[in-house]
């Protein structure tokens, strides 16, 4: 502990002095460990334009979809299963929820079809796992984990990633399984106004759902994890690639820091490397979790680009967004348990 | 205008091992590595920008046969080609990436293009393709991208191993090239392209499109150019990681590049990268035997090497 604790303070003054401490030693672990957490589970099921205005009913509908995938989230993490688990657990849930863009309620390509993309991350071995652009995995994430689990290599793209699903136990569906009325009527409505090029400056505007689920968890093993998924953009074109499936973009996890995923303009989360980026400024900057989520979100983004939930390794938890809601839940072993859309 | 400009480029790191190439080859890739360096050179010295000698010099590399990208790509599990590239503009972090493109003469340039004319980051596949086909890229057909010595690659690959994922043949499995530059402005840029690895199967997409991973530019700190094994530098966020060292850890471009190179051994990775600051310093780091390697400066010494120095 002595050594430990010697180890953080040097560290603590190399960082003072702007020098590199070596990875995996946390100038903030000194103060964050008197209130260590056994476990913490936070997710969230996309940011973006969510009006206020919404019907009590359907409200209540996005509420019981994010309890249902932090209390399957929560029992495996109060359980003493791995972060990892949990992770799969809660954003399986929300893919097979029609409310949320990942799984069954993946929104639709240009073409009426719906490609989806996953990605996940262990931050005990920093193993990853991501597929883009799958059309008949029913639940990506778990795609996502086969990857990591029985491959060498972290990602896969289209054709060939179902072909690789072929040789795992993934359930399959048909395409039109994620077929929903509402999803249909927001192409028709993205068509119809013309968005067809990317380009225009209203692309991500209503109608644009940055649909996204998400979780990142810490287990009481001390291990952290974080996966994302997503049905992409409505009416997207040209086989765009958004930052689900990018780890560092979207999903980063690294016991010695933080588990993060994040949701929103796709784009501006892949060219600010967000989610190492928060895991950097706790690393290098010896910024605590909330301040590290912060400076992403107000110094390196634009307003209304989205939002960040990250878990670090005291079991501290953050779920901020600067558009204008976004559906997230946290839960941890202190009793926490709750869900909210908008501030 | 202001001060000097610099550019480093690299060819890759996979199988340059001393006694695997006659003279006559070792000529043969440094000879393409400087004439890739001259033509950059050329355009940084006319005051025009990073990116354009990123560009341009990334595409003479595509062109040769000699390194695994754009006409000298390796075949895929199917016998076919699918290439990857990504630059970045450290101007205004603006990036571009293309995934999976069969048909391209220079995917480096469909990455360009993506970047500065449409609102995504990377495209993927047959959408990437009709996207660079609406803004008038060269399209090659098959004989184009055939090379004897790759299709040799990749029956051996195909031959010696049938089994899952995995393809025991070291040939080229490193293989891409990069390219980053400082110019008079300023400005940084970096840029990758590859065509994967030999055998390749079930779409894999590696660290060279990947923004932060393989690629990555800032004009408050470098710009990084990878190549290696990319899982290792996807799940380290290399590229990134490096800018960051630089921008939290305060960490000089050689401190942080040593760092860098320290975490990706400490997952197991194996490769290097090539690194630019705004004062015109030059990085080239790598753990494999050789990197095909080269930088240029305002005073005009060039420099090409392959294996480490000894």
């Amino acid at each position: 502990m002595i050594s430990r604790l010697t180890t953080v303070i040097v560290c603590g003054l190399l960082a003072w002095s702007l020098t590199a401490c070596e990875p995996g030693d946390n100038a903030d672990d000194s103060t964050a460990a008197a209130q260590q957490k056994d476990w913490a589970l936070v997710i969230h099921g996309g940011a973006g334009t969510i009006s206020r205005d919404m019907e009590d009913e359907l409200r209540e509908m996005y509420e019981e979809g994010l309890e249902a995938a932090l209390q399957a989230g929560s029992e495996i993490l109060e359980n003493g299963g791995t972060s990892l688990e949990a992770v799969e657990a809660a954003v399986t849930i929300m893919e097979d929820d029609s409310l949320f863009n990942a799984g069954r309620g993946a929104v639709y390509t240009n073409e009426a079809r719906h490609e989806l993309d996953a990605s996940i991350m262990d931050g005990s071995n920093l193993e990853a796992g991501a597929i883009t652009g799958v059309t008949t995995v029913k639940n990506p994430i778990k795609l996502a984990l086969e990857v990591k689990q029985n491959s060498r290599h972290i990602l896969f793209a289209a054709e060939g990633a179902e072909t690789f699903a072929d040789e795992t136990d993934v359930e399959r569906v048909d395409n039109s399984y994620f077929n929903t009325q509402r999803r249909y009527e927001a192409l028709q409505r993205a068509m119809s106004s013309n968005e067809l090029m990317p380009g225009q400056e209203d692309y991500y505007s209503e109608g644009h759902d940055l649909g996204t689920v998400g979780a990142a968890a810490l287990d009481q093993d001390g291990n952290l994890a974080a996966g994302t998924s997503t049905g992409g953009l409505t009416n997207k074109k040209f086989g765009r690639v958004g930052d689900v499936p990018i780890i560092g973009a979207s999903t980063y996890a690294n016991n010695n820091t933080c588990a993060v995923s994040t949701t929103g303009t796709g784009e501006e989360f892949m060219r600010n490397v967000v989610s190492h980026h928060v895991s950097a400024l706790m690393e290098y900057a010896g910024k605590s979790l909330q301040d590290a989520v912060d400076h992403v979100l107000h110094e390196r983004l634009q307003p209304g680009d989205g939002g960040i939930i990250a878990v670090d390794h005291s079991g501290n938890l953050v779920a901020n967004f600067t558009s204008e809601g976004m559906y997230r839940g946290t839960a941890d072993s202190d009793g926490e348990f709750s869900v909210a859309i908008w501030d | 205008m202001k001060q000097t400009y610099a550019l480093a480029i690299h060819g890759g790191c996979g199988n340059v091992v001393r006694g695997r190439f006659n003279e006559e080859q070792e000529q043969a890739y440094l000879k393409t590595l400087q004439e890739s360096l001259r033509n950059g050179q050329q355009i940084l010295e006319e005051g025009e920008s990073a990116l354009q000698a990123i560009e341009s010099a990334i595409r003479i590399l595509e062109d040769s046969p000699l390194f695994n990208a754009g006409r000298g790509s390796v075949f895929t599990h199917l016998g076919t080609h699918e290439m990857d590239a990504s630059l970045m503009d450290g101007n205004r972090r603006r990036a571009g990436a293309v995934t999976g493109v069969k048909r391209l003469r220079n995917p480096i340039s469909a990455a360009r293009s993506i970047m500065e004319h449409s609102s995504h980051v990377m495209l993927a596949g047959a959408g990437a393709e009709a996207f660079a086909e609406q803004q008038g890229l060269e399209f090659v057909t098959p004989d184009w991208l055939f090379d004897q010595t790759r299709w040799d690659q990749y029956q051996k690959a195909l031959g010696e191993n049938r089994q899952f994922m995995d393809h025991a043949s070291d040939d080229q499995k490193y293989g891409t090239v990069g390219a980053v530059a400082l110019d008079r402005h300023g400005n940084l840029a970096a840029g990758s392209s590859t065509g994967g690895i030999t055998n390749k199967k079930h779409g894999r997409i590696g660290d060279s499109p990947i923004i932060g991973a393989g690629t990555y530019a800032d004009n408050a700190t470098c710009a990084i150019s990878c190549t290696g094994e990319g899982e290792y530098f996807i799940r380290d966020v290399t590229a990134h990681r490096v800018s960051a060292l630089m921008e939290y850890a305060g960490n000089n471009l050689s401190e942080a590049a040593a760092n860098a190179m320290k975490s990706l051994e400490q997952i197991g990775g194996h490769g290097g990268f090539i690194g630019v600051d705004q004062s015109g310093n030059i990085v080239m780091p790598f753990n494999t035997q050789g990197m095909f390697r080269g930088s240029v400066s305002e005073d005009g010494k060039l420099f090409v090497k392959m294996y480490e120095e000894v």
